[in-house]
């Protein structure tokens, strides 16, 4: 059979729950880098945006009546004024300048675009800023030089205008597609934490009830165990039992025959015949003491121990004052040092302690008064689960090499004629009572004088239902 | 040493004891019989006097027939000394130990005195005029 030891399980689970918070923070972790991410990208496609329209407000300046255009009327009007001129081509360069970087710009934003209607403006003005010099010297006005060189720059400005609504439009349609996407992101991670954390936390549960299913299984099979021994003892202790019964009831019964054989042999004979009858009624006499024995045994031997929470100290002080009489017989004196609880079956208990109490005060050696003493301890760690109960005397004792012995079933240690005859039930009855209880009962060598017999009961109910599996 | 006509009888039971012991003196007056309590005084017993036969019951107090006759049977310098089990168990189990133990013979107990006495004959003109007993010791 396979015992688990309770440290290990515990082990795991420290391990499968240390798991779990390392898990939820690196999930964490990660919708934080996502969910920062996204807010760089919106971020930069916003600035970039800004930056276009800058742009683009720049060279509506450059190409408008601060600049270009501006340029070319002022030099048109005062064509000796050379730095209209100057001004005007400088800003056709920087007008240039500013589309190719409004059309790079737009690249990046992800239009491919290019100004051409701008570009034609710029070339033209510029084109024409070098002619207005010889136009006037040809002698022509203003308003029919004018008229000559005009040039419609609605179509750039609609391009540029154009291009920018493209352009807010486009960042913004990125802009949501980031932020659906960080969304979508943000969700998967939550969901996948979610998810991971339900299933470490199952897993975690699950073995958690295996193991907690393995060790109440090991518990049963403990149980199981310890309950078919208890059964085998019991089965065997019955056969041993059966056996010496037939033979401990023969012997009477055959004396009882060979002694009305005897009587009948001598009939005439007075005095014969009423010591065979005599006899014969010894055996019978014997015999229905044998009787009444097996029938307490097989009553108190195999019963089923029914129990209860007790105070141990008055319980042996209701078995002490059940054998008053003999006591104050004996003139024996008896001492109770006890203090705890038990959990057994009175009844049967008692019984214990009347046949232990009644050995003691039995076997005495002629002439001694019997001094008994009872002590109790709780065995191991608290809180104990048994108790321990030694009852010790004065009397004749036990031999080291029958202290196993005399729990046997009918083992006697004295011949049937001998002052101290029984019928070797008491103890065995005793052993199977203890036993019964989970308990064990033993012959201490710690006795200087007398015996001193230990037993153990149980203190809570921890080894309860072992009979009922 | 040499005791050619003594039978050490084991027994607890004293009415027992006592009708084997009148049987014995009935048939064999010149049979002498020493008798234990229990197989712990038997073996005791062994070292002051050396049986011919040794009659034992199974059921005795402190140490019983089986264990004695076992002790008995595995110790060199008692070996050969037929032991005759005499007993009101007929349990099979008994029966079987005491056999192979190497009991020299298993008899049960008689319920009335005729077959007392017929088993005591058997036993007494078996084990003392029938066979030789291979007991150097003797």
């Amino acid at each position: 059979m396979t015992t688990l030891t309770p440290e290990a399980p515990r082990q795991y689970d420290a391990r499968y729950l240390l798991i779990v918070p390392v898990i939820i923070a690196l999930l964490l972790f990660a919708q934080y880098s996502f969910t920062g991410s996204v807010k760089q990208r919106t971020q930069a496609l916003r600035y970039s945006l800004d930056n276009t329209y800058s742009l683009a407000l720049e060279l509506t300046q450059a190409l408008g009546y601060g600049g270009l255009i501006h340029n070319f009327k002022n030099y048109l009007l005062r064509p000796a004024e050379l730095k209209y001129l100057d001004g005007g081509l400088s800003a056709a360069t920087r007008a240039t300048d500013l589309v190719n970087k409004l059309e790079i710009n737009a690249r990046e934003l992800g239009i491919e675009t290019t100004l051409t209607e701008t570009r034609a403006m710029i070339a033209g003005y510029r084109a024409r800023l070098e002619r207005i010099r010889p136009l006037v010297a040809s002698g022509l006005s203003q308003m029919e030089i004018d008229d000559q060189l005009r040039l419609d720059d609605t179509f750039a400005l609609r391009e540029i205008r154009h291009l920018l609504d493209e352009l807010t439009e486009s960042v913004g349609r990125q802009v949501e597609g980031v932020d659906t996407q960080g969304v979508v992101l943000g969700l998967i991670s939550l969901v996948g934490t979610t998810v991971l954390s339900v299933f470490i936390l199952t897993l975690y549960i699950q073995r958690r009830n295996r193991l907690t299913h393995l060790r109440s299984v090991a518990d049963l099979n403990a149980r199981l165990e310890k309950s078919n021994a208890s059964l085998s003892d019991a089965n065997t202790s019955l056969k041993q039992f059966a056996g010496i019964v037939s033979h401990d009831l023969k012997t009477p019964l055959r004396h009882i025959n060979l002694f009305n054989e005897q009587i009948l042999e001598d009939i005439d004979d007075k005095e014969l015949v009423r010591s065979h009858a005599s006899m014969v009624q010894q055996a019978a006499l014997r015999m229905t003491s044998m009787i009444s024995s097996l029938l307490d045994f097989t009553k108190t031997g195999f019963t089923e121990p029914v129990r209860e929470q007790l105070d141990i100290a008055e319980l042996l002080e209701q078995s002490v004052s059940e054998l008053q009489p003999m006591i104050d017989q004996t003139q024996a004196s008896v001492t109770i040092e006890a203090a705890g609880q038990v959990y057994v079956d009175p009844q049967l208990v008692r019984r214990v302690l009347h046949n232990l109490l009644e050995n003691s005060l039995k076997y005495v050696a002629e002439g001694d008064t019997p001094v008994i003493s009872i002590e109790t301890r709780p065995v191991g760690e608290q809180p104990a689960r048994f108790m321990e109960v030694c009852i010790s005397d004065n009397g004749i004792g036990i031999e080291p090499e029958f202290r196993k012995r005399v729990f046997e079933p009918l083992h006697r240690l004295h011949s049937k004629q001998s002052p101290y005859a029984g019928n070797g039930i008491g103890l065995s009855l005793a052993k199977t009572v203890i036993n019964a209880h989970g308990g064990e009962i033993e012959v201490a060598d710690s006795c200087l004088k007398g015996s001193c017999i230990c037993f153990t009961l149980p203190c809570d109910d921890e080894l309860e239902d072992v009979q009922g599996w | 040493m040499a005791q050619d006509n003594t039978i050490l009888l084991v027994e607890d039971d004293d009415i027992d004891a006592m009708m084997l012991e009148r049987s014995i003196n009935s048939l064999r007056p010149d049979i002498k019989i020493v008798r234990a309590v229990n197989g712990r005084e038997a073996i005791d017993l062994l070292s002051t006097v050396r049986p011919r036969i040794i009659v034992m019951d199974i059921r005795m107090p402190l140490m019983d027939g089986r264990e004695a006759l076992a002790h008995l049977k595995h110790d060199e310098q008692y070996q050969q000394i037929p032991i005759v089990m005499m007993t009101t168990s007929d349990n099979p189990d008994d029966i079987e130990f005491c056999y192979q133990n190497h009991a020299n013979a298993y008899m049960s107990k008689g319920i009335d005195n005729k077959t007392i006495r017929t088993d005591i004959d058997n036993l007494l003109s078996f084990w003392f005029e029938t066979v030789k007993v291979n007991d150097p010791e003797r």
